[in-house]
């Protein structure tokens, strides 16, 4: 069986869903975590700074019973990096992963996002893009419900994907920026879960770039907030900062049920909200096929 | 801010050991020069059609030292005048190709064409500076170069110079939105500009009596082509080339000279069309990013050149064009 799915309607500007788990301020003053200026670039960010700035106090354990992540070992396009982390357990009210964070220790934000979840969610998958500006350690943390903290770390090759000219033209990406796509992707698995995308078109703009045209920086102009509520339920909200790549894109597990409403409020740094719902249907191809086994 | 280059001419040639000894004089910029540059002669040259002579360059990565002497670059030579189209990676091979124009003719340097935004085809302008040359380049070029270029100094700078910084990279003095023809005596030139495909600023210059067609990296040919601009834009950019008619000589910005248009367009058009096709499967099929740079285009290995530095690079930078469409 598959879900099909299509944009049901733009709705501008709705108010959004309070529904996140962890308090907007915490997410917006670690995403202001960096490198101190006097630190030389060569040294263990991680050990030295990072730990502690974001996780003080707080016992990591290093394993992978928890989480997996995949990352190219040299990445091909720096300023475009897939990343994918693979949850080691289905999510249940017992045991779920409540919150996932990823870091990039040498990019000048560190902090990629920060990525909620919910038992009802099926598996805390997450796939995404990042921008990467040096050869780097890139950080999973998952924090299970239980409080626990689980870290897996890999080394990334690449290089400049901060601070590569920006890919297009800047005036006509700002013209789409705020379309949202969202689609089903492959079967629905045997526990109803079921793996779902959602695309953003807006250029993410670093703050690190320059526009061409008039030799000025662009100023930093990037989605900092994605809230996606199925029925109802929050599937994943997220907090999230100029290492997520130009036209951000997750992908997430849902349990699609017979069908809904996948609701997407999203926000920029300049406060523009744009919100969208998108119909989850079973395909024609799925339901004819049901039909002729009644 | 001074530039630490000694001028142009180094070479040893006739009439120009003036300038030769002058530059002698700033020995410590010129043994720097020399020093920094990958460039080594012989400066290979040729004249594929009357009057139009091409430099061939190599098919090495970015990380090789020979990395400023990739491109095919080269001039064309009116009775009035000379124009240049490309200058190569660095300084030394953009004096290696002013040299190459003064053994063969003492006619000024009229124009200097830049075919698009890449240093490997203009960091050697700066060779043609002193000479008052009209640099001419693709309307978009000038946004292109003109803004900080702090990734290309910081890869490639050392091809500029000891301190690179952005006024080393020459922009435009007059752009081209769609045609233009240049007169060098006896000779027209058409130079047109291109919607987005291999850059946002490719341009190609025509010589219009010999039939001699320059495409600058429109065309690759033996090393892989590299995505930046758009490829589905590049893709529409090959059908309008292929229209051109009375083309007998066509230079690629990579690669050997052809003979016939369509032929010497058809490898990178099938290597294109087969990345597309496949990507969109991958798309429709569900597959990331990451599982679409391992499986698509594997027919074309071994055709190309350089495919293990720039291939799954093609593959990502095609995906997120289009996964929207």
């Amino acid at each position: 069986m598959n879900m099909q799915t299509y944009r049901r309607g733009l709705i501008v500007a709705l108010a959004l869903i309070g529904a996140l788990p962890m308090g907007q301020a915490a997410a917006e003053e670690m995403l202001e975590i960096a490198r101190p200026k006097e630190m030389k670039s060569d040294v263990d960010l991680w050990a030295t700074f990072l730990r502690e700035a974001f996780f003080k106090d707080v016992e990591i354990i290093e394993d992978k019973t928890v989480i997996e992540m995949k990352t190219p070992y040299r990445a091909e396009d720096a300023a475009v990096t897939p990343l994918s982390i693979t949850a080691q357990f289905d999510q249940s009210p017992e045991r779920y992963i409540k919150t996932l964070y990823v870091i990039v220790d040498n990019n000048p934000q560190p902090l990629v996002g920060t990525f909620h979840f919910t038992p009802d969610t099926g598996k805390a998958d997450l796939a995404l893009r990042v921008r990467i500006d040096r050869y780097t350690n890139i950080r999973a943390v998952a924090v299970l419900n239980n409080g626990e903290h689980h870290m897996v770390t890999n080394y990334v090759k690449a290089s400049g994907g901060c601070s590569d000219p920006f890919g297009g033209d800047i005036y006509e990406a700002l013209k789409t920026a705020g379309k949202m796509r969202f689609r089903t992707v492959g079967e629905i698995l045997g526990d109803q879960t079921q793996l779902g995308q959602f695309s953003i078109s807006h250029p993410n703009f670093t703050g690190m770039s320059i526009n061409q045209r008039t030799g000025n920086i662009v100023p930093p102009h990037f989605i900092n907030k994605v809230t996606l509520v199925y029925n109802d339920k929050v599937v994943m909200s997220a907090e999230t900062g100029i290492s997520i790549s130009q036209d951000p894109s997750f992908r997430f597990f849902f349990k699609p049920g017979t069908g809904g409403t996948l609701r997407a409020d999203i926000e920029d740094s300049k406060g523009n909200k744009w919100s969208e719902v998108f119909d989850v249907t079973e395909a024609p191809a799925a339901a004819a096929t049901a039909d002729k086994s009644t | 801010m001074t530039h630490r280059y000694p001028g142009n001419g180094h070479g040893s040639r006739g009439v120009y050991a003036a300038l030769v000894l002058a530059a002698l004089a700033a020995s410590a910029a010129l043994t720097y020069s020399l020093r920094a540059a990958a460039y080594a002669p012989p400066f290979n040259l040729q004249e594929v059609a009357p009057g139009n002579f091409v430099h061939l360059g190599k098919h090495v990565t970015f990380e090789d030292p020979d990395t400023d002497d990739i491109a095919n670059i080269g001039f064309i030579v009116g009775e009035k005048c000379v124009a240049v189209v490309d200058t190569g990676g660095s300084v030394a091979v953009g004096r290696a190709l002013r040299d190459a124009i003064r053994e063969r003719t003492s006619a000024p340097i009229c124009y200097v064409i830049n075919t698009h935004s890449h240093f490997d085809h203009y960091f050697g302008n700066i060779a043609f500076r002193d000479d008052k040359p009209e640099f001419i380049g693709h309307q978009k070029l000038p946004e292109a170069l003109g803004g900080d270029n702090a990734y290309v100094l910081e890869h490639f700078g050392k091809y500029l110079g000891e301190h690179p910084s952005n006024a080393d990279i020459i922009l435009p003095d007059r752009t081209v939105d769609s045609m233009l023809e240049l007169d060098l005596g006896g000779k027209t030139l058409r130079l047109t500009a291109y919607p987005t495909a291999h850059t946002h600023s490719d341009l190609s210059v025509l010589d219009v009596d010999t039939g001699t067609f320059w495409l600058g990296d429109l065309l690759f040919r033996e090393r892989l082509p590299s995505f930046d601009g758009s490829v589905l834009g590049w893709l529409k950019v090959i059908g309008t080339l292929e229209q051109e008619q009375g083309v007998r000589t066509v230079i690629p910005g990579h690669g050997p000279v052809g003979e016939e248009l369509k032929a010497a367009l058809a490898d990178e058009k099938r290597y294109m069309e087969t990345v597309v096709a496949e990507v969109r499967a991958q798309i429709a099929d569900g597959k990331d990013i990451d599982e679409a740079v391992e499986t698509v285009g594997l027919s074309e290995r071994g055709r190309w050149q350089l495919w293990d530095q720039q291939h799954k690079r093609n593959v990502s930078r095609a995906y997120t064009e289009l996964e929207w469409e």
